[in-house]
């Protein structure tokens, strides 16, 4: 399945806005994660330092990813 | 006004207090009781910089009793285009001495507790102990995670916000009623890979956004007032001008606030954050081979052949540059490789050396060998070389 991802902060200027990635069904965070990646080195280097979001809740590494879930990748930020 | 009424009762308030407070005294949600709980209440504002600037403005405005501000700086003028706790007459100044002064100005009811210390595993606890409520305004990971262990280890809310560029992100961490933020980030990024404001930028406003709602989550947890961002996270994003919230939950595995806490004290969160204990500027620009500007200069008036890469973006190469220099903003130089030749000595430089030293870093590992950082940058060279060159 194709899955839409929201991108945040330091990886919306290094990817974009969005990033779309498929994903064998069915799909867990982890899945997700090894899809986008392996789409954008910019992901890659984050590794489980950024984190999954789905359905504006945030996620555990095992759970599941539904078609149509609002997903998002959030990477820390600790500007002040 | 104060000091020359009457004494007034601990937690009572003046005829000047009933005054300056009308607005809040006539809201049930306030009131005669919950401006009494303001004043009697203490803030430790962690940072007086973009967030604390607003954070404590509001709060003593509000009339919080006791506002404690961590700080060591002192105030640059490019501090100015954010940190509203200062303006241009207090430049050079310590910030904590300008930050008294001003908040002062807006409530002399309120008791500043200035401490000009660098936050520290040996210190934070004993200063966080006598606060209410923590607000964690600071500006990078270590700091972000030594607040956040010693309010959990204390027991205290840690009303928190986060800044990058246009974004912005806010909860109240409190371990004993939701997650702490080590709950929703384990590990800090290895250094670098996240720029700081100083590396990043960020936009002017976007503090002051955030320290607002980090003011307004302390006065609710104060109050006992509506709901707080307990258990939730606010991520802010100015340039769309949205607003989103996600849930967030204590993960049953965290290494401080879990059931089985691996961390029972503080510990080196420079070490914890990968960060080597060396000088400031030599962790900043990584122990790559350097180059000084005098170096530089004496090589360019001798006629020296060097090539001078400049890794900066467009936008800021419109406001300086070195002339003759080649320009790769440091996001292509992987693709750019081949405008470069190992056979030649290259000088690379940014604004003050640290995207620079990755630069380098990565031209060493790409095969060059004669390649220097310019440390300091182009702001050095303005400084001590080319006084008409303009810094930012």
């Amino acid at each position: 399945m194709k899955v839409e991802v929201l991108l945040f902060a330091s990886l919306r200027d290094a990817v974009g806005r969005t990033i779309a990635v498929e994903v064998p069904e069915p799909a867990t965070v982890t899945s997700l994660r090894r899809a986008l990646e392996a789409a954008h080195p910019a992901i890659a280097r984050f590794g489980t330092r950024a984190k999954l979001a789905v359905n504006e809740a945030w996620a555990g590494e095992t759970d599941p990813v539904s078609p149509g879930d609002t997903v998002a990748l959030l990477p820390p930020v600790a500007g002040g | 006004m104060t000091a020359t009424g009457p004494p007034i009762p601990a937690g009572e308030l003046s005829r000047e207090e009933l005054q300056r407070y009308s607005r809040h005294l006539i809201m049930p949600e306030v009131g005669l009781d919950g401006q009494k709980k303001l004043k009697a209440a203490r803030v430790l504002c962690v940072g007086a910089g973009g967030l604390g600037s607003p954070l404590a403005l509001y709060l003593a405005a509000a009339g919080v009793g006791t506002l404690g501000l961590v700080d060591f700086d002192a105030v640059d003028l490019s501090n100015l285009h954010r940190q509203i706790l200062y303006g241009t007459k207090d430049v050079g100044r310590k910030k904590l001495e300008s930050a008294a002064e001003r908040l002062k100005d807006v409530n002399p009811n309120v008791k500043v507790v200035p401490h000009e210390v660098r936050l520290s595993s040996d210190n934070a606890l004993d200063l966080f102990r006598d606060y209410d409520v923590i607000a964690d305004g600071t500006d990078n990971f270590p700091t972000r995670y030594l607040v956040n262990d010693a309010c959990v280890l204390l027991g205290k809310p840690n009303a928190w916000a986060s800044i990058f560029r246009f974004e912005g992100q806010a909860s109240v961490f409190w371990a004993a009623k939701g997650p702490c933020y080590r709950c929703l980030y384990q590990d800090p990024p290895p250094p670098g890979l996240v720029p700081s404001c100083a590396e990043g930028g960020v936009l002017g406003i976007l503090p002051g956004l955030l320290g607002v709602i980090q003011a307004t989550e302390t006065i609710k947890l104060i109050l006992g007032a509506g709901e707080s961002l307990v258990g939730r996270l606010l991520l802010v994003d100015a340039l769309g001008m949205s607003f989103r919230q996600l849930k967030v939950r204590k993960n049953p595995d965290c290494a401080v606030c879990g059931p089985n806490p691996t961390v029972t004290r503080l510990i080196d969160y420079e070490e914890f954050c990968g960060i080597p204990r060396v000088k400031e500027e030599e962790k900043r620009e990584m122990g790559v081979p350097a180059i000084t500007v005098q170096e530089l200069k004496e090589k360019m008036d001798k006629g020296d052949a060097l090539v001078l890469v400049d890794v900066r973006e467009p936008h800021e190469i419109a406001i300086s540059e070195l002339p003759g220099s080649v320009k790769i903003p440091l996001g292509t130089l992987s693709s750019n490789v081949n405008k470069l030749s190992t056979a030649d000595d290259i000088v690379v430089h940014c604004r003050t050396g640290a995207r620079s030293a990755r630069a380098v870093q990565f031209l060493m590992s790409a095969g060059f060998r004669k390649v220097w950082n310019l440390t300091g940058g182009i702001d050095r060279w303005a400084v001590e070389i080319d006084p008409t060159v303009p810094r930012y």
